[in-house]
């Protein structure tokens, strides 16, 4: 009767202390990254790169998109990337680029494609040679700090 | 000031709504557990009201406060009509035995709040755009639904399929919601609707098992809650499954006090916020078929056919006009869903008849629960403390416990079925989403365990 009680009571403050105690472990983990969390989040500091674009977008519909890598690669890399860390994670890089190009851009529709009329090129490490375009149909019009240009479609 | 004053509409009008059908109470009786379902129920009515208001017309923050004071001034009306609502309550809560225990668990309880809420805020000055899923969908639904106000159609017929514009909108209108209250847009309106939510989840399950059991029984509860690996990080990352988990439990809840409080206007409360889970992400459609097959199966075997089928009809009567705005939405507005669109009965079966699929989805949710949900406060601490503080089954619970467990198997069930026929590559399906989908579910578990568990109260009275 006394070891049931004793153990009941010892169950209730196991489990009080161990919830409280790796909640304050994990609180003060996040603390220890003092000031990193006060840095600009990746995501702002992508969007500061396309302010100029979206200011200059402001009239437009949609947009077509291009990058280092093909249109049709952009999304199925990642399928085949899958169990390896460093490739997968090379490829959601990838993905992530035209994602936040959306994000960045909206209410402006931005379409993995380059046939359309206007064209969003982002190139964040340095810009391809005019050649790169040119092969696609693609004249620039305006290029922006940052890796970014915006392109028209010849064929259009 | 005005997103207070949003907070304090948007509570009003569920709180209004939630009196209206908890019958036979005064409006101030178990004002925590109304104050947090209530909460949700506004956050779900306000966003339907908002979102339908911007696919009309470009809306400006005198339409949204005039149609939100509009409905609730109806709610009012029909609740002042119904019964006196500042009546004093005669009723008082009960104060159980043991001073020490009233005073350590409530106190390691606020101290856990207190801690986790600083983790939320630190992982939100990290993250405050959220993570992937939240700027590539939710924050970036928001953002359409704000920035192309009277035009949002243009978002259903245009937006690129990766931004999967199939998906329910409660969270994003939200968000757009506060926006527009505060004038422009700002990071903190993702920030407050997944703090409210994640916040709001944990004192639902407190007041609930509070109502159902004893109070220190609630507390524990919601330490467990908030001690669970990867609640705060997933509630700061602003995707919708922790506001999709607030609306399962709140159903849930909803159905179990309906047996306490014999008040069958409940029932029409939880088919509320069925309907609202389904507004806020697709696995609430499961949901609801869930939770009608449990619940009417259990009042099947308890009380016949006719208590069973007239209990599922007051489900369906709080259901229907969310449903039917959902049914109108899903048909007219939103493109079909990745998963359902362009696919032959073949390819369903091709998937469906190869066992290595189930090896695959089998293996990942004994990886996943192991990971996420077996740290040291999570499975093995709940299975050890069972053990010394033992079991005890009230009569009166028994049918809610069978809802619960019966509706959390059918989802479970669901969801790995999704994993069976899903034309993505499997691996990748798992590995993003199933220890989400398991969060969801996790609120509901633990809802279930401490009705099932011993009390402290109980421990402490028999020594």
């Amino acid at each position: 009767m006394y070891l049931k009680s004793f153990l009941s009571k010892a169950g209730i403050v196991t489990l009080i202390l161990l919830a409280l105690l790796s909640n304050i472990y994990n609180s003060c983990k996040m603390l220890r990254t003092f000031p990193d969390f006060l840095k600009i989040d990746s995501v702002t500091a992508d969007e500061l790169r396309f302010l100029p674009l979206k200011e200059y977008l402001s009239n437009t519909r949609e947009v077509g998109y291009i990058t280092y890598t093909d249109n049709n690669k952009i999304f199925s890399l990642i399928e085949t990337r899958l169990k390896d860390e460093k490739t997968a994670n090379k490829a959601i890089d990838i993905m992530a680029q035209l994602v936040l190009t959306q994000y960045a851009l909206s209410p402006v529709f931005v379409y993995n494609q380059t046939d359309l009329p206007l064209v969003v090129g982002n190139f964040p490490d340095r810009l391809p040679d005019r050649e790169f375009f040119t092969k696609k149909h693609l004249i620039p019009v305006k290029t922006f700090p940052k890796g970014i240009i915006l392109l028209r479609n010849e064929a259009r | 000031m005005m997103l207070l004053l949003s907070l304090f509409i948007l509570f009003l009008i569920g709180l209004f709504t939630v009196n209206i059908f908890w019958t036979k109470e005064n409006i101030f009786n178990h004002i925590g557990l109304k104050a947090c379902i209530a909460f949700g129920i506004g956050s779900g009515i306000t966003s339907i009201i908002y979102f339908f208001q911007t696919l009309f017309y470009k809306i400006s923050i005198t339409n949204v406060i005039v149609s939100e004071i509009f409905i609730l001034l109806i709610l009012a009306a029909i609740l002042f009509y119904k019964k006196p609502i500042f009546k004093v309550s005669k009723e008082t809560c009960k104060v159980e035995s043991g001073k020490i225990l009233n005073i350590f668990i409530p106190t390691s309880f606020y101290l856990t709040a207190i801690s986790s809420f600083l983790s939320f805020v630190i992982f939100s000055l990290k993250s405050p755009h959220g993570n992937w899923d939240a700027w590539t969908i939710w924050n970036l639904h928001a953002r359409f639904i704000y920035r192309l106000s009277g035009h949002v159609v243009d978002f259903f017929r245009n937006c690129p399929d990766w931004a999967h514009p199939d998906y329910p909108l409660l969270i994003p209108a939200a968000i757009s919601r506060f926006n527009q209250y505060s004038g422009h847009e700002q990071l903190f309106s993702a920030i407050l609707v997944a703090g409210l939510f994640a916040f709001g989840l944990v004192f639902l399950l407190v007041t609930s098992i509070s109502a159902l059991k004893t109070k220190n029984q609630g507390y524990l509860a919601g330490m467990v809650m908030l001690s669970t690996f990867v609640f705060i990080q997933q509630a700061a990352t602003q995707c919708a499954d922790i506001p999709i988990a607030f609306f399962f439990l709140a159903t849930l809840v909803l159905l179990c006090l309906k047996d306490k409080f014999k008040n069958n206007s409940l029932l029409i409360l939880a088919g509320i916020t069925a309907g609202l889970s389904a507004w806020c992400k697709n696995e609430g459609l499961l949901f609801i078929i869930s939770i009608f097959l449990a619940h009417f199966a259990v009042i099947l075997a308890k009380n016949g056919f006719k208590t069973a089928a007239r209990e599922v009809l007051l489900i369906f009567s709080g259901l229907f006009p969310v449903l039917i705005l959902l049914l109108y939405i899903k048909f007219q507005l939103f493109p079909p869903n990745d998963i359902f669109a362009n696919r032959g009965i073949s390819d369903y079966l091709s998937k469906i008849t190869n066992p290595a699929r189930y090896a695959e989805i089998f293996s990942q949710l004994l990886i996943n629960i192991k990971y996420y949900f077996c740290r040291l406060t999570g499975i093995p601490l709940l299975a050890v403390y069972a053990l010394l503080a033992g079991i005890n089954i009230k009569e009166e619970h028994k049918t809610d416990i069978n809802t619960v467990l019966i509706t959390l198997c059918l989802m479970l069930a669901g969801y790995l079925g999704i994993y069976v026929i899903t034309p993505h590559n499997l691996y990748w399906h798992l590995s993003t989403s199933l220890y989400r989908l398991l969060l969801q579910l996790w609120p509901g578990f633990i809802l279930l365990y401490f009705m099932i568990v011993k009390t402290p109260e109980e421990n402490f009275k028999n020594s």
